[in-house]
Parts: structure tokens; sequence; C-alpha cells
């Protein structure tokens, strides 16, 4: 496993945009994340961080979506 | 996206980096002002008078010094990003505009609340209350951001924008 | 045919518009807001159009038709069993791609559909272009635009309605997942279609792709089939993540393709909605904004409203003096005036603060702010096993506990949603004011303002351990994950926020006018018997239950008084000062009973200070009694809310009473 395979989506920053390539979250919350529109290759932003630094806003097809952190680092990203 | 040369040319921020600055000084100013007459009437105690207080109708009060001081400091917070070249720094503006109305807004149906107090239910604590008892920074200083408002497409939205979204209809 | 009914059924994401095109659809007023998941149940309207009965049902909005909250069952449910004639599809058009993955999947359960292209206006504003009749042509489905916020282009879709009414169309329209997966479907369709039994309006394939996605729903709706056995052996076999993972990915894959040709989203261009995101949630500005919005809101719902109770409370007094002094014989004027317009009354004046609270709440809804709320709180409340969504809530909770409660139902994870309902009860409620206004104004005085915001500080305190006591104890587990939408900022409507305010408000008033009036009824009894006492002394009934109350209070330093006034209290916590006022017999002048207090040597400054601490956290109002039952279902949590909030009480007045004894106050 080279480093990039390692990329989670937590490691971006405000600005970046990165496209997915997995997501390893379990239960219910995988399954919404989905229909939310988090499926591989799908491109995503950054936008910001909460003020007090989570949860994260991020720009994802055309609309806002916050999640936490927990939930990012189980999101595997190709950083573009 | 066919119409090129919009995209990269970062539209000129001059108007509202001055009209942010002086809005921001004016709001701090004032909300300085308060917050020592909010503080004296803390620790001096009643008999404490702050110069100028009387023209410029600052009222003694700590939290309402602390709003003045929070929409002047949105306003020099954007001058601060579009001195920096940064163009989404107009959204201080921006919103700095809508928060001074917002709580200009606020402060007049106090005073409506009050108005009815007096005149409409005579309330003896209210027997000395008169229209300007209740005028404040925080309402005169909103003319300038309700000005601004009014006429935020003529003079902060770049002219390119509006030529692009006239195709739409 | 019958030029009769049509039934249609509006469904599509949350905030998109649904609830608005509902009202202007049919008139009715049901409540919308900005905020992801404001419909929780179905609501219908009709509305007649040219010789058409048309029937609409709201449902409630839905990201997509998995079985994950119940929200998404009721929208499915509805549209499989009862057929509505045509399933409109509301679409946001400034967010088509993720609203198409609905369509998606409306397409795969075989009715018939019109797609409504809403909220046109902010994609036009940032720049987005929508080709709506390539979009027809794409999705093979009619495409109608509208601005349901100013009622633009209903009436074509009503004519569409009633054209596609007609024509017998039928979908073709599906998406492929793939060899492997197709291959999967087949199978699985063709064990299912052995049953003879089977519920015939379940599509086979839906059921079968449901069934590959792990749709535990649609697993026991099949769970009498015959064949049961035999699908659940084919579905085993796989590895339902992986396949879970490549259905959405299809259907996005789908999407995409047609996705170009439709819809040219305009890049980077700064709209309105994101200069403001870019303040309120800024990493400096965001949270000090935040507290200046809400303290403003605070100051809105107290100061302004005083006028308003003012007149409310003389115009009850005036009518109580007027009833008492006019009715015969005495013990009816007794009832009337002290007990039903009196207590009504004192519960009445806070009406006003309720309708200002309610209006401006559903500013900050409709706005669009009520999510950013959440989403820059999160962070706290996750801290303290909440969830971000359970901030509003407890903010609504300083106003009044009840709506407070029923605006828990935005929370979609069950355990999270139940901690919010128990815990809100401990946030301070306009209600409880009044009782530290009389006391720490009367033992305090230059102290007062300190000693009441302590009050408010205590009952944080009070619901934050609270919140951790029961996320270690009853309701194990952790917050559910933070997926939520941050909607655009919109100008809420000023009509949408009066019917809401007029709505919420008048449940308020006809609290006062069932629960409450029932309460100042028993309580007039109980102090006016046995026929011929005092009204509530010592000898009466109420004085009895006070002295039989109080030996369990004493040691938070209560007399027989104070347990009596506790126990009215119960009813409503305002009734707490009005009963006071009756049992020092002082009436309605709080000077006076402020004077019979510090009189009365059993009343301390401390003494006062344990009475506001029980007050504030001993068990809920009736009122809020009632709505953790209706909303939790059962009765257990509400009973829990009980005896959790008396035992709290008495430890936390016992602590300070015996502290301050100890220390020699």
């Amino acid at each position: 496993m080279n480093e990039d395979q390692e990329t989670t989506l937590d490691t971006l920053k405000p600005g970046e945009k990165a496209s997915i390539r997995k997501v390893r979250v379990k239960g219910t919350a995988r399954r919404k994340l989905m229909d939310m529109g988090m499926v591989a290759g799908t491109e995503i932003e950054l936008v910001r961080n909460a003020p007090l630094g989570d949860p994260m806003d991020y720009n994802i097809k055309g609309y806002h979506l916050s999640i936490r952190k927990e939930e990012a680092k189980q999101i595997f990203i190709t950083k573009l | 996206m066919d119409i090129s040369g919009t995209v990269d040319e970062k539209p000129d921020t001059r108007l509202p980096m001055i009209f942010s600055l002086i809005c921001g000084f004016l709001y701090v100013i004032l909300g300085l002002l308060q917050m020592v007459a909010g503080a004296g009437r803390i620790l001096i105690g009643t008999d404490f008078v702050m110069p100028l207080s009387g023209i410029l109708f600052v009222p003694a009060d700590v939290i309402g010094s602390f709003v003045l001081l929070l929409i002047g400091t949105v306003f020099l917070y954007g001058v601060m990003e579009m001195r920096s070249g940064t163009y989404e720094g107009i959204s201080y503006a921006y919103v700095g505009i809508l928060l001074a109305l917002i709580f200009a807004v606020i402060y007049l149906l106090v005073s409506t609340g009050n108005m009815l107090e007096a005149y409409l239910l005579g309330n003896e604590e209210f027997a000395d209350w008169t229209l300007l008892s209740d005028m404040k920074p925080g309402i005169y200083l909103a003319i300038l951001p309700l000005f601004a408002y009014i006429k935020w497409k003529d003079f902060f939205e770049p002219t390119t924008e509006a030529s692009f979204r006239m195709d739409l209809k | 045919m019958e030029a009769g009914k049509i039934k249609i059924a509006l469904t599509g994401n949350p905030n998109v518009g649904k609830t608005t095109l509902f009202n202007a659809l049919t008139g009715s007023r049901q409540h919308v807001g900005n905020w992801p998941g404001v419909t929780v149940e179905k609501k219908s309207g009709s509305v007649s159009y040219k010789e058409y009965d048309i029937e609409v049902i709201d449902l409630p909005g839905t990201y997509s038709l998995t079985a994950y909250s119940m929200d998404e069952i009721v929208a499915r449910d509805f549209i499989i069993e009862e057929k509505p004639d045509i399933v409109i599809q509301v679409v946001d058009a400034s967010n088509l791609e993720r609203n198409l993955y609905l369509t998606t999947q409306l397409m795969e359960l075989g009715s018939k559909i019109l797609i409504v292209l809403n909220m046109c206006d902010i994609a036009e504003e940032r720049g987005d272009r929508i080709y709506i009749d390539k979009m027809q042509e794409l999705l093979a489905t009619p495409v109608i635009r509208t601005v349901a916020s100013q009622k633009e282009g209903i009436c074509d879709l009503l004519d569409k309605v009633i054209e596609q009414k007609e024509v017998q169309q039928h979908h073709g329209h599906e998406i492929g997942y793939g060899t492997e997966i197709e291959d999967r479907i087949l199978e699985i369709e063709k064990v299912l279609a052995e049953d003879e039994t089977r519920d015939t309006r379940y599509p086979l394939r839906w059921i079968s792709i449901r069934l590959l996605e792990g749709d535990s729903n649609v697993r026991e709706k099949i769970s009498k089939s015959p064949v049961y056995d035999r699908v659940i052996q084919i579905i085993d076999s796989i590895d339902q993540e992986e396949y879970e993972a490549e259905i959405a990915d299809k259907r996005y894959l789908a999407i995409n393709t047609v996705f170009p040709q439709m819809c040219t989203r305009a890049n980077g261009k700064l709209t309105k909605s994101d200069m403001i995101d870019r303040v309120l949630t800024n990493k400096y500005l965001g949270i000090p904004i935040f507290l200046a919005l809400m303290w403003g809101a605070f100051e809105l719902t107290f100061a302004f409203a005083t006028p308003f109770m003012d007149m409310i409370d003389l115009s009850a007094t005036w009518f109580a003096e007027y009833v008492s002094s006019s009715l015969q014989p005495a013990w009816l004027a007794s009832l009337v005036g002290d007990g039903i317009i009196g207590g009504v009354g004192a519960v009445l004046v806070f009406v006003p603060n309720i309708f200002i609270l309610f209006f401006l709440l559903s500013l900050l809804e409709g706005s669009g702010y009520l999510a950013r709320a959440a989403f820059i709180m999160d962070k706290l409340m996750y801290k303290i096993g909440m969830h971000g969504k359970s901030f509003i809530p407890m903010l609504m909770g300083f106003g009044c506990n009840v709506p407070a409660i029923m605006a828990a139902r935005s929370i979609e994870d069950e355990k999270d949603r139940l901690i919010t309902i128990l815990v809100v009860p401990f946030v301070s409620c306009g209600a409880r004011l009044p009782i530290y206004v009389l006391f720490a104004g009367t033992f305090f005085g230059r102290q007062a303002g300190t000693v009441i915001f302590g009050m408010y500080v205590l009952g944080i305190i009070i619901a934050i351990i609270s919140a951790k006591l029961l996320r270690a104890t009853v309701v194990k587990g952790k917050p559910a994950p933070f997926i939520m939408e941050l909607p655009p900022y919109r100008v809420p409507t000023l009509k949408t926020s009066l019917i809401h305010m007029w709505d919420n408000g008048f449940m308020y008033i006809k609290k006062a006018g069932t629960i409450i009036l029932v309460g100042v009824v028993v309580i007039w009894v109980l102090a006016s018997f046995p026929w011929g006492v005092q009204y509530g002394s010592e000898d009466s009934y109420v004085g009895s239950l006070g002295h039989a109350v109080a030996p369990l209070l004493k040691p938070l330093g209560f007399d027989w008084k104070i347990s009596v006034a506790l126990i009215f209290g119960l009813v409503a916590k305002e009734i707490v000062v009005a009963s006071m006022g009756v049992l020092y017999g002082a009436g309605e002048s709080s000077d006076v009973l402020s004077d019979r207090l510090i009189a009365d040597s059993g009343m301390t400054a401390l003494t006062s200070l344990s009475l506001m601490a029980f007050s504030l956290l001993y068990m809920p109002c009736v009122a809020t009694v009632g709505v953790i039952r209706k909303e939790t279902g059962s009765w257990k949590w509400a009973v829990f809310a009980i005896f959790y909030g008396i035992i709290v009480a008495w430890i936390t007045a016992f602590v300070i009473y015996q502290g301050g004894v100890l220390l020699g106050y």
C-alpha cells in the first residue's frame, strides 16, 4: 500500500479538492452517505471546518454536505 | 462555459473596502464608547457620566456594546481580506450590512414596545419616556448600511456578472 | 370516463419546497421550514381544477427510498400500496444531480412520474442553466418549472397532471447495474415469481434490487413467502456491502451520463448564500455572531413582548374582579374569579412571548440559519453525548419546554432524540422566571440578576450531567453520525412565519384552555374545601396535603406552605408564585407578598435559593409530561421524567440547603 491509498477525507484542507475512492463507513451512515452522493469517482471539496474545528462543510455535487471528522476518516480519497 | 474573460478577472473591491472601513471604524468607536459607559456605570456607580454620551446617545449598556463591536469587527475583517486581494472578502461587507440592519430592527421593535408602555398603557416606569430615550448608536449607525443595502447592486456587484445574468431571462 | 378524481403524491428530497408547493396547490397551511425534515407525517389536501377533484398528499422528504428512517418507509409504502395516479417529484433546480438520484429509484417503482423543477430562481442566481426540453427527453418524463413560493407555474402543473392522467404511458427507463448484479436480480426475480401468493403491487425487480442492497424492511415484507429461504440463500452468498456501493455507483453513473446534457453548472460564482456562510461560519466570528443573534432573539422575545403581556394581565385582572363582584352565589364567584380567570390568566400572560419566540424561530428556520446553528454547535453537543441537531430544541426550551420537545422530531436517530426529550425539561423555561423574579428580588436585592442567571446556568449544568448520565446508563451508545445538508440561505417568507407562529402559539392557548383549566379548578376545589374554611388555609384539603408532604421536604428547608405551592406548580410552574400569593394572603400584589415573605421567619435567603433550584428541576409541568408521553410514544419515559426530575431536584436542593446551613448561613 502506498501513501496515496491511505489518504482519507479528513486530511483535506479548505479549498482542496479530491475524488472519492471508497466509503468504509459502517452501518446506516454508509447508506446515507452514498445516497447523498458519496460514491466512487465523485469530486468533493472541503469548503471549511466549523468554528470549533468539527464537523466539516464539504461541497459535493453542487451542494453543501456536513459530516464529522470521525466519518471523514473512513472515506478514502485521491487528492486532485 | 463559453463566456470567456469573466472567470479570472477579479472584480474591483475598492468601493466596498472604503465603505467597510468607514462602517467598521464607526461601529468599533461607538462600541468602545458604549462599553466604557456601561463599565463605568457598573464600577463607579450611577453618577458616572461619559463625556460625549449625551450627544451621541450612547447608553450604558455592556451587552449592546458587544453587538456594536462585533458588527464593526465583521466590517474590518472584510477590509483585511479584501486588502490582501481576496475578492470573497466582500462577503463581510454584505453580512456586516445585514447584521447592522437586523440589530437596528431589533432595537426599533423594542423601542416600539416601550412606546406602547408609555403612551398606551401609561406605565409609571415609563413616565419620562420620549422618542429619544431609546435612540442609540445601534439604530442611527444603521443608516449607512441601509443605504448600502438598497444600492448594493449598483455599487458592489461587478458589472460583468450583471450582463451575464441578463441573458438568462 | 367520468371526469373525476385524481390522486397525486408529492415527494422529493428534504427541503426542496414540497410543502410550499403543497400549500400553493391546496391553499392549506402546513408548516414550512428551511430545515431538512420538517414534514414528519404525510399530509393531505385537495384542490378542484377544471372538472377534476385532485387529492394531494404531501409525503415526508427523503434522499432515497431505502429504509433507514421512518420517513422513507412512509413515503415508499404510500407510493407502492396506495398507488397514487401520479407521483410528483419536486426537484431542487439548484441541486439537480443529487435530486435525480431519488428519481432513479422512483422509476424503479414503476409509477407515473412528473417532475417539478422548483427553486429555479436560486439556480439562476448562481448562473446555472437547465434545459428543460432536453431534460424531458432524456428522462422521458414531463418536467414543469415552478417557483412555488411565488405561486408561479401552479396552473401549468395542474394542466399537466390532468393531461398525464389520460396518457397510458408506462415508464420504460431502467438502470442497468452491470452483468453480475443483473444476473443476481434475475435469479431472485425468478424465485420470487414462483410464489403465487405474493403481493403483486410490488414490482419484482424493485424487490430484488432492494434485497441485494440489504433492505431490512423489504426482507421483512417477504418473510412469510414460501420461497423466502431460497431468496435469503442467494442474498447471503454475495458481499452485500460491495453490492450496495455498486448499486449506488451505477445510479449516479446513470445520472452523470445524462446530466451534462440537461444542465450546465456555473463554476465558482460567489452567491449571496456563499457570502453569508463565509462570515456566519467563520472560525473566529461564527460563534460571536451566533451568540449575538440569540441574544437579539431573546431581547425581542422578552422586551418587545412586555407591553402585550401587561395588556393581557390588566384585562385578566379587570375581568376577574368584574366577575367576582357580579356573580352569585359566592362560591361560584370565587371559582370563576379566583380559580379559573386568575389561574388561566396567569398562563395566558405568556402568550406574547410564545408567539414572538415561534415567529423568530420560524425566521431562523426559514432562512437556513438553524442548520448552521447545528453545524456550529455540533462539536460541543457531541462532547456531552448529544447531537448538533439537539441544540435547537434545547434553545427553544428557554421559551417553553413543550414546543422544544416537539422540535426534537427533526432528530432522526431514536436515541439522540430520546435523550434530547428527557433533558429539555431541565432547561429553564419562561414559566419558571416569575418564581426567580419573586424570590431573588425579595431576598437578594441587588444581586438578584446574578442569582437568576445562576439558576439558568444550573439548569444547563444539570441538563449536561443528565445527558452524560443517560448515555452511560439507559440510552447507551454514541450519538449518531452528523450527516446534514446545509441548505442555501433564503429570505424567509412572512406568511410562512406567521402561519408557524399562529399554529404553535395557538397550541399553547389550547393548553391553557384545557390542561391548565382543569388544574386550576382542582386547585380551587382543594383550597376551598371542606366548605367554609379560609381559601388555601391550613384547614383546607390542600393544607392537609401540604402537611403530609412537608416532612419529605423538610431537609430542603421547606414548610407546608411551600410544599403546597410546589404541588400546585406541578400543573404549570408559573402557578407556584400565584399560590404563594394566595397562601400568604397577599392577593395580586407582589410587593405585599415580598414584605410578608421577609416577615416570615421560616423563609430565609437560603430557603429561597433552595426553593428556586427545586422549582427549576422538579418534575416537568403537566403539559410537558403530556408531550413527552406523546413524542416518545409510551408512558414509560414520561413517568421516568417525573421521577428522575424529582430525585435530581431533591438532591440539588438538599445540597444547597444543608450545605448552606453547614457554612453557617
